[in-house]
């Protein structure tokens, strides 16, 4: 049985999670405000990084379906 | 450190304890009522007796009390109340057929008690590079934990023993990965999740005794969930159950809408004359998990459960190694 493409789909998939980490704290981690920053712009800074992580998630998403379509494909015609 | 061994030892024991004795109890109940659903892997007319949800929840409930009256906090309050949450909409689902989005939404509430107790860090601990800090964000992380780990558990529920074992071997990854990020006293919160789960495994172990339906299944994966937070470990738990998100993510990706189970117009599998599963070619029917392994060739679901456990034994590796790693490079 060959299920070697399910263990590196898993595997890639933690790799894409590790990655993604990677750029939320160093890049969206790194944006601050002023201690004396009024509400409504930390509601909207807290807006514009979940704007950016959706994004990411949607970047996950498909790569994710590119992958799972190659590997379904490759175990269709093993 | 002493405390904290005598402290697992006891609530493992009550935890454990209680879902042995009540399970069968259930089982005798449920089938004088004739609470039971078809075994869909099974020759004709195999029924079995469900939800295996109160049993669960008892247990879990018992032993994380047990765990509250040697070492109280807040924590364990919300994890308890989390847990009771979902257990409640799995039990409706259970009771009453409600359509694919009830539970999604519904689970929100599971959320709430973690919310208002407050029983979170709003920081976000990335494996290998560090924290965020998003005090309004992480609320947002609370609720979507609780809905997606929750129905994730829920969806790999589709064979004789999977869940059961698979929440096992995540409740010990989880435990593992919180005592090397020094969080022992939420790993003890794992405690009653692998002694429940492996009380449970004892009926649901193919051929299946009692199935957890949605109440079982929504327990065990907000009980894994909540702890997770409360251990401020969101993304190593996540790692942990990754073959139970591939398996939901192949789900939705394929069927590109939220939908039950039993609205499927075309089954994954299809069951052999010699009862071994088989991969269907039907395009209308989701890819998952089991129709994937099945494209290497026609399983018994004893050997498709072993294999999608075996991928649970390497996620789990996965994560406790991310948790490691995190800790030399990255300690928090």
């Amino acid at each position: 049985m060959n299920h070697i493409r399910i263990y590196a789909f898993v595997a890639g998939l933690w790799a894409l999670i590790i990655i993604g980490g990677g750029v939320v704290t160093l890049v969206l981690g790194t944006i601050h405000l002023e201690e004396d920053a009024d509400t409504p712009t930390k509601i909207a800074l807290s807006a514009v990084k979940g704007i950016v992580a959706i994004l990411l998630i949607i970047v996950w998403i498909y790569i994710l379906n590119i992958v799972k379509r190659k590997i379904f494909a490759s175990q269709k015609h093993a | 450190m002493i405390e904290y061994i005598i402290a697992a030892l006891v609530c493992a024991g009550v935890g454990g304890g209680v879902t042995l004795v009540l399970t069968p109890l259930l089982i005798r109940t449920l089938k004088a009522r004739n609470i039971v659903v078809p075994d869909a892997h099974k020759s004709k007319g195999t029924t079995v007796p469900h939800p295996a949800g109160p049993a669960i929840l008892a247990g879990f409930v018992a032993g994380e009390l047990a765990l509250y009256a040697m070492f109280p906090s807040d924590g364990l309050v919300a994890v308890i109340l989390a847990t009771s949450t979902a257990f409640v909409v799995g039990l409706m689902d259970d009771i009453r057929i409600m359509g694919g989005w009830f539970k999604p939404l519904a689970l929100v509430a599971a959320a709430i008690p973690i919310l208002v107790i407050g029983a979170y860090d709003t920081d976000l601990a990335f494996p290998f590079f560090g924290i965020v800090r998003i005090p309004i964000l992480y609320m947002g992380v609370v609720v979507a934990m609780m809905v997606i780990i929750g129905n994730t558990l829920n969806s790999i529920d589709v064979l004789n023993g999977v869940a059961s074992a698979f929440m096992v071997i995540a409740g010990i990854g989880l435990a593992i990965s919180l005592c090397i990020m020094g969080r022992h006293e939420a790993a003890l919160g794992c405690v009653p999740i692998i002694a429940v789960s492996l009380a449970l495994y004892h009926y649901h172990k193919n051929p299946s005794k009692i199935f957890p339906g949605n109440s079982g299944a929504l327990t065990l994966g907000c009980m894994y969930g909540s702890v997770a937070i409360m251990g401020g470990a969101e993304v190593i738990a996540a790692i942990i159950i990754l073959p139970a998100i591939l398996n939901s993510f192949l789900f939705l990706s394929s069927m590109r809408r939220v939908i039950e189970h039993r609205e499927l117009q075309a089954r994954p599998t299809r069951l052999l004359d010699d009862l071994r599963l088989a991969a269907t070619d039907d395009p209308r029917s989701p890819v998952t998990l089991v129709r994937l392994l099945l494209l290497s060739g026609p399983m018994t679901e004893s050997q498709i459960t072993r294999a999608i456990l075996w991928l649970g034994v390497f996620s789990a590796c996965l994560g406790i190694a991310t948790a490691a790693i995190s800790h030399v490079v990255n300690p928090i």
